[in-house]
């Protein structure tokens, strides 16, 4: 499961260009939108796809994403319950 | 009648930048980890962590900005402000990118992140969204640098607008030539005109 947080934080880091960033500033609780990370709709768009090209996981209702983009460790859980 | 103010410049072939007052040098050390448009943010110690999501017209135009309005922060948040800009490849090189993400079907991920920059106008809206202007706001494709036509436009423009930020931004050989004026309707002690021959003589000077 670390294993997982460590690669998801990676590749959120280089999908969302966030070049100031190193997977340990992303905490594995914090909320990746509003206070957190700062994300916008955007990328909330490119994490859809990040979650198909990568882990073959389709968002079919795009509020989903609410949830599931919660946090790091949210993502992971969800990545392993529907891989 | 428009007057320029200042103006900023990006050149890749020598790897400088600056303004009329002031010029800095990207370094081969600089570009260790970092492209050139990255280099010269870090170098100005510039704090925008949008810029790292830009393509690189958004870039071009970020930093022109950055570079001359930090001697000018009078001109932020102004009402009348505008920002006009030219180029003669429009967004192709983001076009391209976008494009290679949908060309083949077996690997189709439209990127939404490169989607949000296939318009060359989108570099103007970063500036107007940074610096809150809220005047005129637009970006033409012309075939070369034409500076009577940029000229004609800017002043044009100045009859409903106080202060034009109006640049070119262009890729020759897949280097970053880039010039931004600000141009005021109004006359400074030492200001001159920002007209075709002028803003030519600039251009040549910095780029030819």
């Amino acid at each position: 499961m670390d294993e997982l947080i460590l690669k998801l934080k990676r590749e959120i880091i280089e999908t969302l260009n966030l070049d100031d960033m190193k997977p340990e500033d992303i905490k594995d609780d914090e909320p990746l939108f509003g206070d957190g990370l700062g994300l916008d709709s955007i990328d909330a768009l490119e994490l859809i796809v990040l979650m198909e090209k990568n882990y073959g996981i389709k968002l079919r209702d795009a509020s989903e994403g609410k949830k599931i983009f919660a946090s790091v460790k949210v993502m992971a859980d969800y990545i392993k319950d529907n891989r | 009648m428009a007057y320029i103010v200042d103006y900023s410049y990006i050149n890749q072939s020598n790897l400088s930048f600056g303004t009329s007052s002031f010029k800095s040098e990207i370094t081969e050390n600089d570009l260790v980890e970092n492209n050139f448009l990255t280099a010269i943010y870090r170098k100005q110690n510039y704090s925008y962590p949008k810029f790292f999501k830009m393509d690189n017209l958004s870039k071009i135009g970020f930093l022109n900005a950055e570079l001359l309005l930090s001697h000018f922060p009078e001109v932020e948040n102004r009402k009348n402000a505008g920002v006009i800009c030219f180029n003669r490849i429009s967004s192709l090189t983001t076009d391209k990118n976008f494009e290679n993400t949908i060309i083949d079907s077996n690997n189709y991920y439209p990127s939404p992140a490169l989607f949000v920059y296939t318009l060359p106008n989108i570099e103007t809206g970063e500036i107007c969204i940074r610096h809150k202007f809220m005047g005129e706001s637009s970006f033409y494709v012309t075939e070369h640098f034409n500076s009577k036509y940029i000229a004609d436009i800017v002043e044009d423009s100045l009859k409903f607008n106080d202060i034009i930020l109006s640049g070119w931004s262009d890729f020759v050989n897949s280097q970053i030539k880039s010039l931004m004026f600000l141009v005021s309707k109004d006359k400074s002690e030492d200001s001159e005109l920002f007209d075709s021959q002028n803003i030519e003589k600039i251009f040549k000077s910095l780029f030819l």
